[in-house]
């Protein structure tokens, strides 16, 4: 499983989603790989991943193949949220 | 870095300000990094149009937002500003789309220092009732027992 955490920049936002998943990861033993970038970035690498998170206004820019997900977040630091959309995502 | 350290060397903590609009709230919040030389007036200008361009993608929960534009030549440090507003500014159409807390950084390359400050950011904001502390904060001495 990889995971990808998206943001403009790759520096604020997708930094604050990438520490969250992690936490969420490591509770329910999950091992995953997990890296976060920028838009720009994540146009190229895309295909690489199997589950994308971005904030809610990234995910239009954004387009997945095939059984891949993308999944947009409005609030970063609720955590029940994204544990819920996490754990449905990985089945 | 830390951030509390990187607000007193910038001078870039401001409480109970007013703004008419979220441009204004985000001049408001980049002004003391351009004071402190960290920035130059056109960072401001490459926020706002990243706004434009994406809306409020740096809402990091509803009334708290870390707007930020990519590292280029308007950067010349990395730093933060902490600004609070006497109420909330509306930054997009959407529910939650709203901030009252303005923390504006730059960076000077994405791979910098800037990554160290977020976690301390999240931490601040995962103890809720610092969010309120915060806001309440009437100066900038009261603010820093927060952080």
């Amino acid at each position: 499983m990889k995971i990808l955490a998206v943001c403009g920049n790759g520096m604020g936002t997708s930094m604050v989603i990438k520490m969250k998943i992690k936490k969420i990861l490591d509770k329910n033993n999950i091992t995953a790989s997990l890296e976060s970038c920028s838009l720009g970035q994540a146009k190229s690498i895309i295909d690489n991943y199997d589950l994308i998170f971005a904030s809610t206004h990234l995910v239009k820019e954004l387009h997945v193949k095939g059984d891949k997900k993308l999944i947009g977040l409005k609030n970063l630091l609720d955590e029940k949220d994204l544990e819920e959309k996490l754990l449905e995502a990985l089945g | 870095m830390l951030l509390r350290d990187n607000l007193i060397k910038n001078n870039s903590i401001l409480v109970n300000q007013e703004a008419k609009n979220w441009k204004e709230a985000i001049e408001i919040a980049v002004n003391p990094l351009i004071k402190s030389g960290a920035v130059t007036k056109e960072y401001y200008n490459n926020i706002v149009k990243s706004t434009e361009e994406y809306g409020p993608y740096y809402i990091l929960s509803p009334g708290i937002a870390m707007p930020h534009a990519r590292p280029d030549e308007a950067v010349k440090e990395n730093a933060f500003s902490l600004v609070t507003f006497k109420n909330p500014i509306k930054l997009g159409e959407l529910e939650g789309e709203y901030a009252q807390i303005f923390i504006v950084f730059s960076a000077t390359n994405s791979e910098t220092h800037v990554g160290q400050v977020i976690p301390q950011i999240v931490d601040i904001f995962d103890e809720e009732e610092n969010y309120d502390k915060i806001i309440g904060a009437m100066s900038v001495e009261e603010l820093l027992e927060y952080i």
